[in-house]
């Protein structure tokens, strides 16, 4: 076979891709790393300026600010949004098929929205004034809990959570679903001659066997909430004054509102630093083989 | 018997609840400006299409979305083409490299698209690329890349080696196996990528804001937010129309392919 | 196989050919122009020059500039020339992304908050030479007015920015059905607020978004009409943020926050929504620019007042902030193709901007022949107010702030807006930045 898979039909083959790869997504991170010890104004490099980026953003506060609102949102994605979808999945498979049609219809909705969208809608539920999260308030009488939630810098981040999540929760279930019909029947089988109920079957055979969809969910939601951006900038602009932002709308606001551009490559260097140690840990922590079944 | 109404009405109402923001975006949209404080989630009293045409006035829907369109439609062909011959070539050319090559590859799943921006505009704008729609179109099919190549490799990999076996008896070289024979036999896991590469880059708005950001290049999502912005937050019969109209052929691919869009969506997960 | 690759190899440059010819950029290299042309020649659709343009919209007033004079005359003044208008009611956001991506149009109406970056990239064109040379500066009553400091002129405008002040439009029968009166004091004022929020009614209207009130004006009249000197000596630098008298004007601010003075939410009010407000009755008063008034007086019975005073030795009206930058106005870039005739366009501009504004009786610099009267009753009583003061202060984040200033100076006071945060916090998180200030640097 070897004449067969000549050596230029192998570099015809891999060529194009590996280039269009390096040049657009592995190169752009050595200008990155190099503007990153400069100082830059967008249009030219002011001369280098050694590791003074870094520690700005070091001593800055809202260094720090950005990186627990980042880390907040992967939180909340982990800890509650997939706890919920896994559930839901569960109970989607109990559910009849028109149930089940009913509500996939539903849950992949808000994933193939845009985002500007999915902004505008969950600034309108929030409205201070007349939005629907205050109206239900007022409607059950917990008048008291009304605030404006996108202004006030302590709910203004759990808001966008909200929203964040509920864009990928239905999605994130109807993953979970199919893994567990990849799952084949005679597992069930053997559990319900035991007599296991719901929560043992999937505590016990279902969920161990997903292991390898909830590695892929878990890294999925990891680092997409980890990149978030366009959610804050549709919904706050990273208000009030900088209590929304997350890193990468900190890189962006550095880079094209304050024409820092070196302070900003500093920030996106540290944040692909944060992304391979995440994504290291996630790997080494979950499913270190496949299942085979 | 009892439990499963309960669990029905659950999942019935939380899938509606999916539903929910984009129906009350829909009533906005048909009320009047003055009526809108008045009766934020009602049916509208009179139904009134003004917005609709107010709306159309100030925003180029047409211009937009053939841009969305030639977006999405370039880097969809030049994604699962050259992706696909990648992955083609790492699973079963006996590629030297191909370990090294999916881990290189695997780099691309770890760093958003955002965190580049900053060098990727000025790369273009170097190569000369700026103000072209191939500015966007070449980065998006590069980001693309890496997972459609990871899991066209995983579905290449499960096939049988017989099959070029086989073609090589017949006498085939190895671009027509690839061409005549395993392009047609990975056609649907290529085509639910194209799916995914679809909805991604339909709403790809990030990167789309800082290299397509003229009044000429905007796709769908940039359009909308810079016309947002002009709208300011108080007329939301108007904004309500500009997001029912923009969404529209979504909704509708939405609704024709909900089956493949969940294949789409699902595959790379099961194949992992 | 061999013609296997013969069709990757063609795919491949068909792909780059089709790259290289939908260019549409404004780069400065030579081959697009033969593209262009090119292209031209291709659709036939010949000899109009193409030119892009950005421009404010968002109130009344630029959108008639826009449509019933620079647009509707347009044909008449360059029959050959084609030009796409972009308005935009985040102008400061979208130039600074335009310039930072190099996607800056041909002619721009430019602002200050964002010309300092685009004049330091060099994407700015100074005028001054072409106007001087065509005579268009004759048309000035006062032609220093539009130097930027560094002696350059960056943009040309009508010049009625100077007669804008900021000023408190209110709500003539709220104020009767509760017997107020027009405050003579900051004192007043608060008590005025404190009777209205007893009654239930939302004070004073103001835009919160990127704090554009309390950045654009609110601070700096407080300080002004506190102690003129403070305001002075800030704007030339001799003082910063953690000086006493700063720091108390932006404790107004914070306790009429609290004490809620301003509209629910307001840190997420923007400019269309804080004049619904007031135009919808909603709230009592506005404290806005003065360039809004035809759109309240038409939906209210509409008095005005200025900022009142709170310190007994300046009287009311006495010290007037006014708007003022040379950076505001129509700008044109300098790597344009087509830049002679962009200079042109920014003057028909400018000319067509002060038609509209002298047709309204509006002071300008910027001469005009046959000036009408003003016919608002309103506009009269703020003029009157107007050239009676005694010392006119032009606008601190206009006149002493570079663009990465004036970035975190929207940060903060949208922050201040939000609540929760003290002035003294607001003045130990910006006065670093303010230091860092490079404006003063020339």
């Amino acid at each position: 076979m070897n004449k067969f898979y000549t050596k230029k039909g192998k570099l015809l083959f891999a060529l194009p891709g590996l280039l269009l790869f390096s040049v657009f997504v592995i190169y752009p991170m050595i200008p990155q790393i190099l503007i990153s010890f400069q100082s830059h104004n967008g249009a030219e490099a002011l001369g280098y300026v050694g590791w003074n980026n870094y520690t700005n953003l070091f001593q800055s506060n809202v260094f720090g600010k950005v990186h627990r609102n980042t880390y907040f949102i992967v939180g909340c994605s982990l800890l509650i949004a997939l706890p919920v979808s896994l559930l839901l999945a569960l109970l989607l498979e109990r559910a009849s098929a028109g149930v089940r049609t009913v509500f996939k219809f539903g849950a992949l909705f808000p994933s193939v929205l845009s985002v500007t969208v999915i902004g505008k809608m969950w600034a309108g539920i929030y409205d201070a004034d007349w939005g629907m999260l205050n109206s239900i308030l007022r409607g059950i009488g917990m008048e008291q809990l009304t605030r404006s939630w996108l202004t006030n810098a302590d709910t203004v981040v759990p808001c966008i959570a909200a929203a964040f999540l509920w864009q990928y929760i239905g999605l994130n279930c109807i993953l979970f679903y199919a893994g567990i019909k990849a799952i084949p029947e005679q597992y069930y089988e053997a559990a319900i001659i035991d007599g296991a109920g719901f929560w043992r079957a999937s505590i016990c055979i279902t969920i161990p066997l997903l292991q390898d969809i909830i590695k892929y969910v878990v890294i999925i939601s990891t680092l997409g909430s980890m990149g978030m951006y366009a959610h804050i900038l549709v919904m706050t602009a990273g208000g009030p004054g900088d209590a929304s932002r997350s890193v990468l709308y900190q890189m962006y606001y550095k880079a094209f509102s304050m024409s820092q551009f070196g302070e900003g490559c500093a920030i996106a260097v540290i944040f692909i630093i944060e992304c391979i140690i995440v994504s290291i840990i996630i790997n080494k922590c979950i499913a270190k083989e496949p299942i085979q079944y | 018997m009892k439990q499963r109404l309960w669990l029905k009405i659950l999942l019935c109402v939380i899938g509606v609840g999916f539903l929910y923001p984009m129906l009350w975006m829909i009533l906005t949209s048909l009320k009047e400006k003055s009526e809108f404080y008045v009766n934020p989630f009602g049916l509208p009293k009179v139904w009134d299409l003004g917005n609709f045409s107010e709306a159309l006035a100030s925003l180029d829907i047409l211009k937009y979305s053939f841009n969305s369109i030639i977006y999405t439609f370039f880097t969809c062909l030049i994604t699962l083409f050259f992706g696909s011959m990648l992955a083609y070539c790492i699973t079963r050319m006996n590629f030297r490299y191909a370990r090294q090559v999916t881990l290189y590859m695997s780099v691309g799943l770890v760093i958003p698209i955002q965190v580049v921006m900053i060098p990727l505009y000025m790369m273009i704008m170097d190569m000369g690329l700026k103000g072209s729609r191939f500015s966007l179109v070449f980065p998006y099919s590069a980001f693309q890349m890496a997972s459609t190549v990871l899991m066209l490799s995983a579905f290449l990999s499960t096939l049988p080696k017989e099959l070029e076996e086989a073609a090589a008896i017949d006498g085939c070289n190895v671009y027509q196996a690839f061409f005549r024979i395993i392009f047609h036999i990975i056609k649907p896991a290529v085509l639910t990528r194209g799916m995914f590469i679809f909805i991604s880059v339909w709403n790809e708005f990030a990167i789309a804001q800082v290299l397509g950001n003229s009044e000429k290049l905007r796709p769908i999502p940039v359009a909308l937010q810079n016309f947002f912005l002009s709208v300011g937050v108080s007329d939301w019969g108007l904004i309500g129309a500009a997001v029912v109209m923009t969404s529209f052929p979504l909704v509708l691919i939405y609704c024709i392919g909900n089956r493949q869009i969940e294949n789409a969506l699902t595959a790379g997960a099961v194949l992992k | 196989m061999k013609k296997k690759n013969i069709c990757i190899t063609l795919m491949f440059s068909l792909v780059l050919g089709l790259c290289a010819c939908s260019q549409e950029s404004d780069s400065d290299r030579p081959e697009r122009s033969e593209t262009e042309v090119r292209k031209e020649e291709v659709f036939g659709e010949g000899e109009k020059i193409k030119l892009r343009g950005v421009y404010l919209n968002g109130d009344e007033v630029q959108n008639d500039i826009m449509d019933n004079y620079i647009k509707k005359n347009w044909t008449e003044r360059f029959p050959d020339v084609e030009i796409e208008w972009e308005g935009t009611g985040d102008l400061t956001n979208l130039l600074k992304t335009y310039s930072a991506t190099g996607d800056l149009p041909d002619i721009w109406y430019s602002d200050a908050a964002s010309a300092t970056a685009i004049i330091n990239a060099g994407n700015q064109l100074n005028l001054a030479d072409h106007i001087t040379e065509d005579h268009f500066i004759d048309h000035y009553v006062n032609p220093e007015a539009l130097y930027y400091s560094d002696g350059g002129i960056y943009a040309v405008s009508s010049g009625i920015d100077a007669f804008y002040t900021p000023a408190i439009y209110y709500n003539k029968k709220i104020f009767e059905q509760y017997e107020l009166t027009e405050p003579e004091t900051y004192d007043e004022l608060i008590q005025v607020c404190q009777t209205l929020i007893d009654d239930g009614i939302t004070p004073i209207s103001i835009v919160g978004t990127t704090g554009w009130s309390v950045r654009n004006f609110l601070f700096f009249t407080i300080l002004m009409n506190d102690d003129p000197k403070a305001a002075q000596a800030l704007l030339s630098n001799e003082i910063d943020f953690s000086d006493e008298r700063v720091v108390n004007a932006l404790k107004k601010i914070e306790d009429m926050l609290n004490m809620g003075c301003f509209p629910e939410g307001v840190a997420n009010i923007d400019f269309s929504t804080h004049m619904a407000l007031y135009a919808e009755g909603k709230t009592a008063m506005i404290a806005t620019m003065s360039w809004g008034y035809p759109e309240l007086e038409t939906a209210q019975d509409t008095g005005v007042f200025m900022w009142p005073s709170s310190n007994p030795q300046v009287k009311t009206g006495q010290v007037l902030q006014i708007w003022g930058s040379s950076l505001n106005g129509w700008a044109v870039n300098s790597r344009s193709e087509n830049r002679d005739l962009a200079v042109q366009v920014a003057e028909y501009c400018t000319e067509q901007e002060a038609f509209r504004h002298a047709a309204q009786g509006s002071s300008l610099n910027f001469k005009t022949e046959n000036p009408a009267e003003v016919t608002s009753e309103l506009e009269k009583e703020r003029m009157a107010i107007y050239n009676n003061a005694e010392q006119y202060i032009k606008t601190l984040h206009l006149n002493a702030m570079d663009s990465a200033v004036a970035a975190e100076f929207a940060t903060y006071t949208n922050l201040l807006l939000a609540g929760d945060y003290t002035a003294e916090q607001f003045v130990k998180d910006f006065n670093p930045i303010w230091k860092e200030n490079t404006w003063f640097e020339k």
